[in-house]
């Protein structure tokens, strides 16, 4: 590899990592489109590249997270489950799934997420603290002054929901945050910094069962996932001591023209226009 | 143990879980990449783990960099076990149990290749 072009996938990562710790999702979703689109590598090495990344992130981002007591661990566990199942089966899908469909599916994810960005500040109740089935997942931590507490609601729901994030992270190389924040957020009833939170250890746990099967089928090179995860390392750690400063507004509005313009490009490649 | 107790062993164990395999796939990966990047030519996939070790010791960039990347996916994995063994000095049950089907799915994954 040209230094010039790895030193320019690693900074495009760097930028990933960031956006994606910031805003729970992973960085997948930027990452597959440039790989694919700017640096003209095939969808399935990029996905493969891209599952490296979204565990980088996650790894990087949940560690600070989990050390400020805002991740929810026993509710990531529970949902990783069926995360991981569906990253599994996603994975086998994506192995076996022409590149263009693939480019075709990865353009209306992120339309949808584009969507879901712009309407993400619209939420529901918290659920208030109590046990959730057989299950206490209630939690706590500290937002500047105050301290939140909450409990979780309809973990059937949320884990169905959680399950359709699973196969999306392990066809797309994705993290899956697009469907497992709102989920949490709107039908679980998790604030949405905890849902971030939480997504991004998830996330790691989805990737894990996706990276392994690529790596079975010879589908992560090893330098293009080495740059791509220095890179994703270096902007979630960064990410995650940056949150409790941006302001997510601004940040959203931006990201989803940006991934709008994204989605068009990647069905231009699907329907052939684009090589 | 409290609630309470558990909750704080369990942030500390998988933060701590966390952080190293981290560290240590950054260190692993970095070695490859200034090796990689010293050499001309692609490197190719990524190694199984006795390959990458062999690899590794030849000085050779591409088992560096099998051996950074597979620590790195199975940091998340290395994070599930400190969770479990947090949830069996705590005694609950349900919560192991629901860590070991986790563990249980990524070995399926390990076997995906074999099965199909």
């Amino acid at each position: 590899m040209d230094p010039l072009i790895a030193l320019g996938i690693v900074l495009t990562a760097a930028g990933a990592g960031l956006l994606g710790s910031l805003l729970g999702l992973g960085g997948g979703i930027i990452i597959v489109p440039a790989l694919t689109l700017l640096f003209g590598y095939p969808m399935q090495e990029a996905i493969g590249a891209s599952l490296v990344a979204v565990i980088a992130t996650s790894t990087g981002s949940a560690s600070y997270y989990v050390e400020e007591g805002v991740s929810n661990v026993r509710l990531g566990l529970i949902l990783g489950v069926v995360t991981s199942l569906g990253g599994l089966v996603g994975a086998l899908i994506a192995v076996y799934t022409d590149q263009f469909i693939l480019a075709l599916l990865f353009g209306l994810v992120l339309i949808y997420t584009a969507f879901y960005m712009l309407r993400s500040g619209e939420a529901g109740g918290i659920c208030p603290i109590g046990p959730c089935g057989k299950f206490d997942l209630s939690c706590s931590y500290q937002e500047g002054d105050e301290k939140v507490e909450y409990g979780v609601r309809n973990l059937g729901k949320g884990m169905a929901g959680s399950l359709v994030g699973g196969v999306q992270s392990g066809m797309l190389g994705v993290g899956g945050g697009v469907i497992n924040v709102p989920v949490m957020r709107l039908w679980m009833g998790v604030p949405m910094r905890a849902a971030c939170a939480t997504s991004n250890y998830m996330i790691g746990i989805t990737a894990l069962a996706g990276a392994i099967v690529y790596f079975q089928f010879g589908l992560i090179m090893a330098g293009l996932a080495a740059v791509v995860a220095i890179g994703v390392l270096c902007g979630s750690l960064l990410g995650s001591r940056l949150s409790k400063r941006v302001q997510g507004k601004t940040l959203k509005t931006v990201f989803s023209i940006v991934l709008v313009s994204v989605a068009i490009l990647m069905f231009l490649k699907a329907v052939g226009v684009m090589p | 143990m409290t609630r309470q107790e558990t909750n704080k062993l369990l942030l500390r164990y998988v933060k701590r879980a966390l952080r190293v395999g981290m560290y240590v796939s950054f260190a692993l990966l970095m070695i490859g990449v200034v090796i990689y990047l010293a050499v001309e030519g692609d490197v190719g996939k990524v190694l199984g783990p006795i390959e990458a070790i062999k690899s590794a010791l030849s000085l050779e960039a591409q088992g560096w960099l099998s051996l950074g990347i597979i620590s790195l996916i199975l940091t998340p994995l290395l994070g599930i076990v400190a969770a479990l063994v947090v949830f069996v000095r705590a005694k609950e049950q349900r919560m192991a149990g629901v860590a070991l089907l986790v563990i249980g799915v990524v070995c399926l994954a390990t076997m995906v290749k074999l099965i199909i």
